[in-house]
């Protein structure tokens, strides 16, 4: 699932370590989320969402042939 | 007050020097001969030295509030316990297949072992459906 969290993340002027701290995952996880390697539970999107001030459907893209798949 | 971390850690050095008693335990028994066979030495002297190193680690953690901050989030980190299940899920799947594959070539050579085996893998196909009921009631 494609994200636009490396892109909030550079705006805010924030390290990987740093965004994982403030939602209490591993920078491996934030690293995977960027690149579109792994899908956030609804509690972790949720967390970025209001860490970024956003809701979640700015931040993911959801795709309608993802879904299908 | 103990965070649910702290006594996470504390359950698991618990864990850790039972599993050292039972290793010493295997030694004990393999020198007053009750087991006969090497391999229970080899697999004393691993316990044993494995629990160790994790008391050590557990202890260093319990006193360490930073390295315990790191290791709290290494263990709750949603994608390491994704991982973990994949990693499980994997396993079995893998297991059964050889198990199976053991049992075909081992029928050849000794019947009687091949049908033990069988029985085991009819065992582990119980527990497996057994967890499945567990997990589909609780969830």
């Amino acid at each position: 699932m494609k994200t636009k969290i490396a892109q909030l993340r550079k705006e805010h002027k924030l390290s990987q370590e740093e965004l994982a701290l403030a939602v209490g995952v591993t920078r491996q996880t934030i690293t995977s989320l960027e690149v579109g390697k792994y899908t956030a539970s609804l509690l972790l999107a949720h967390k970025i969402a209001v860490f970024f001030h956003l809701t979640i459907e700015d931040i993911f893209l959801f795709d309608d042939e993802e879904q299908k798949g | 007050m103990q965070t649910t971390f702290q006594r996470k850690s504390r359950n698991s050095l618990i864990y850790y020097v039972f599993l050292f008693l039972a290793g010493l335990a295997t030694l004990i028994l393999r020198r007053k001969g009750i087991y006969t066979n090497d391999t229970y030495t080899g697999l004393g002297f691993g316990i044993l030295a494995v629990s160790l190193v994790r008391i050590v680690q557990w202890s260093i953690l319990l006193r360490n509030h930073e390295k315990q901050k790191c290791a709290e989030i290494q263990q709750t980190d949603e994608r390491n316990i994704f991982i973990a299940k994949e990693a499980y899920a994997g396993f079995a799947a893998l297991s059964f297949l050889f198990q199976f594959l053991l049992i075909l070539v081992v029928g050849i050579f000794a019947p009687e072992f091949g049908t033990f085996l069988s029985f085991v893998l009819s065992g582990n196909a119980l527990l497996l459906y057994l967890c499945f009921l567990y997990f589909h009631k609780k969830y």
